[in-house]
């Protein structure tokens, strides 16, 4: 059996010199990531506030930190998960 | 901004062994030399002192605003980078205008009969205002101006210090 995160939005708080593009791609490249997407939710002078949706088959939560400190993005909360059991039949 | 430095430091010491009347190849050539070795430290260490300054207010001003350590982020590392390398660009960058101006002078020591020192002078200055012409023409590219302007305000400056030597040494 095993439990897989299939979708996590997180809140988060960016330098302006990060491009939300180059942050996108950077945790598309995680294993088990299949889609990503951000929205700036609000720009001050320096930061960027953002929401990010991402899904797929099994992601790994502290791969996605990384790559977000890696980019200087600091995360602010988890606003929601969805994750998923598998039971792998026994044979015989 | 460094080599335009070093070329007009070089003029300087080539023109000043020139209006001596007792000018000698090796002479220029070892003060040439001295001249890169001191312009490229005063230019690296110049250059990674204010770099690391501005870049390290800079990395703390974004640690600030996220309020989040980002020692381990690419951006950190991008500005250590960025600091070492035009750091060791500004000390290599006078070494290579300098050298140029050289050239001549290390010509006409190899082969004397071929380029004599009158000749190797002045193939100096002309390969020197060549080089502060061509830096004039860089500055107003990126400076998306007149180059031709820029060119021009380089070599005048070139020759304002060939005019003052000239006039400074003839008083002598």
């Amino acid at each position: 059996m095993s439990i897989d995160i299939k979708k996590l939005v997180l809140d988060a708080l960016k330098p302006r010199e990060i491009s939300i593009a180059e942050l996108s791609k950077a945790i598309c490249q995680i294993d088990g990531v299949d889609n990503v997407s951000i929205n700036v939710v609000e720009t001050d002078i320096k930061t960027e506030t953002i929401r990010m949706v991402i899904q797929g088959n099994s992601i790994c939560y502290e791969e996605v930190a990384k790559v977000l400190a890696e980019n200087s993005t600091a995360l602010k909360s988890v606003d929601e998960i969805a994750v998923s059991k598998k039971i792998t039949p026994k044979i015989g | 901004m460094n080599s335009f430095d070093g070329a007009l430091a070089i003029l300087g010491v080539v023109m000043g062994a020139y209006i001596t009347g007792r000018a000698d190849a090796q002479l220029i050539i070892n003060s040439g030399v001295g001249l890169a070795v001191a312009t490229g430290i005063s230019g690296f260490v110049g250059a990674f002192l204010s770099e690391k300054a501005e870049r390290s207010r800079k990395i703390k001003e974004i640690e600030e605003s996220i309020m989040m350590d980002i020692k381990d982020s690419i951006i950190y590392r991008a500005s250590k980078f960025v600091t070492y390398a035009l750091a060791l660009v500004d000390g290599i960058s006078p070494a290579v205008t300098i050298s140029l101006t050289l050239a001549p002078f290390i010509f006409h020591r190899a082969y004397p009969a071929v380029l004599p020192l009158q000749y190797a002078m002045a193939a100096a200055i002309v390969i020197n205002l060549s080089t502060l012409a061509l830096l004039g023409v860089y500055l107003g590219k990126i400076a998306s101006a007149n180059r031709l302007k820029y060119s021009l305000l380089t070599v005048a400056m070139g020759l304002t210090i060939v005019a003052i030597l000239f006039l400074t040494g003839a008083g002598v």
